[in-house]
């Protein structure tokens, strides 16, 4: 499937629930069911900062910073990005989206002096599994 | 040798001159397979980023491959971070496709945890319409599952299923079982006697009735266990057909002991039953 279809799919789901306390994006037809059912664990797209869901579901909007193979590995791993690693930058400060060299997500960071904080990564799956 | 000698003793009367295969094979380690997620991308891609990395895959249907070669754990790449695959053995696959959810119905699956039907699902459905994913434990890995596939289409309860009342256009029940098809893969489970297949049984018929009530008119059932037990398979169906259940005849492996049901024998992969219901329109 092209990215824009999936942008287009993920485009459809517009309306904000809080479930548990958090913020989630849920259809219309999601929330008609659990106006049912009742109060879920969770639905639809996860929305709470950082989270990994929003991102590569093309949620988010923050500038990119592309890194090196090495540095791929490291972050997935949830180590920070030296700033020698970076291949290509959007931004200089701030909350960035952590992508390797194709362009793929992998995270979220923010910009210290010499390196880039990781804030989130999708090692994380792995790392904190049941 | 990894059954013990009562269910050896019901293998060989099930399978009868292919019971020595079936020795063979278990004492093989489970081959691995990958489901390429098709929501983020295409088996052709996927399969050439992992070649690329010393993968050796075999395809064995459009969207999932055998892993025939694997340099480093086939479950810690980047590509599997990304939600690009799911490993799921291929017999697996069948419950899902014999159920052939559409975009935009109401599916839902009962026992959901760890994801790996719940996410498959949603692939079939091209993330849209819902999928209500139930079960009482495991929903962490399975909300987990459901996001790194950047599946969107799941609403996920932590919740008996017995609990749960309303009409769905389709229900996967994979239901709780003793596992005695996967033990290949879960040695834990090699003690299984005849007290735990009746108490599976018993289970699984209950789950069964709420999956009638739940069910639309017209509506599609596939129930399916990772036992090779009939009690918790033919005898399960044949209750659901004292419910009102019609049967249709599933595909993906042969012929099971009642006609139309599918029998999958752990032999290349793991071991599965599957039945097509429909409940009838009145």
């Amino acid at each position: 499937m092209a990215l824009r279809e999936l942008r287009f799919l993920h485009s459809q789901i517009g309306e904000t629930m809080r479930i548990r306390g958090k913020e989630f994006k849920v259809t219309k037809e999601m929330k008609e069911v659990i106006r049912e059912l009742g109060e879920p664990y969770a639905a639809g797209i996860y929305m709470e900062f950082p989270s990994l869901h929003a991102l590569i579901t093309s949620q988010v909007n923050f500038p990119r910073v592309f890194v090196d193979d090495h540095a791929e590995q490291l972050f997935l791993y949830g180590r920070d990005v030296f700033l020698r690693s970076i291949i290509r930058k959007e931004a200089d400060e701030g909350i960035v989206i952590i992508c390797n060299k194709r362009g793929e997500p992998l995270g979220f960071g923010k910009f210290g002096k010499r390196l880039i904080k990781n804030i989130a990564d999708l090692g994380m799956y792995l790392r904190e599994e049941d | 040798m990894i059954y013990n000698e009562f269910l050896l003793k019901r293998y060989e009367e099930m399978l009868g001159s292919r019971f020595k295969e079936f020795l063979e094979a278990s004492r093989k380690p489970l081959p691995k397979y990958i489901r390429v997620n098709t929501l983020r991308i295409r088996p052709k891609e996927l399969r050439r980023r992992l070649e690329e990395k010393g993968f050796e895959l075999k395809k064995v249907m459009d969207y999932c491959f055998l892993v025939k070669k694997a340099p480093i754990s086939i479950g810690a790449t980047t590509e599997y971070l990304l939600g690009y695959y799911f490993l799921q053995d291929y017999s697996s696959l069948f419950p899902t496709i014999n159920l052939d959810p559409k975009p935009g119905e109401i599916v839902w699956d009962m026992c959901a945890a760890p994801g790996g039907k719940t996410t498959h699902l949603a692939q079939l459905m091209k993330n849209q319409g819902v999928i209500v994913a139930t079960d009482v434990r495991k929903v962490k890995s399975l909300w987990y599952n459901v996001m790194r596939m950047g599946v969107t289409n799941v609403i996920i309860y932590q919740r008996d299923a017995r609990e749960v009342k309303y009409k769905f256009d389709k229900i996967l029940l994979d239901a709780p079982c003793t596992g005695t098809g996967i033990l290949r893969r879960d040695p834990t489970r090699v003690r299984v006697k005849l007290r735990d297949i009746r108490k599976a049984s018993s289970l699984q018929k209950e789950l069964m009735k709420t999956a009638y009530e739940n069910l639309k008119e017209g509506g599609t059932l596939v129930y399916s266990t990772c036992s090779l037990e009939p009690e918790e398979n033919e005898e399960v169906v044949e209750y659901a057909l004292s419910l009102g259940f019609e049967l249709k005849r599933a595909i993906g492996g042969e012929e099971g002991l009642l006609k139309g049901t599918v029998r999958i024998w752990p032999f290349e992969s793991s071991g599965f039953f599957i039945a097509k219901l429909v409940r009838p329109c009145e």
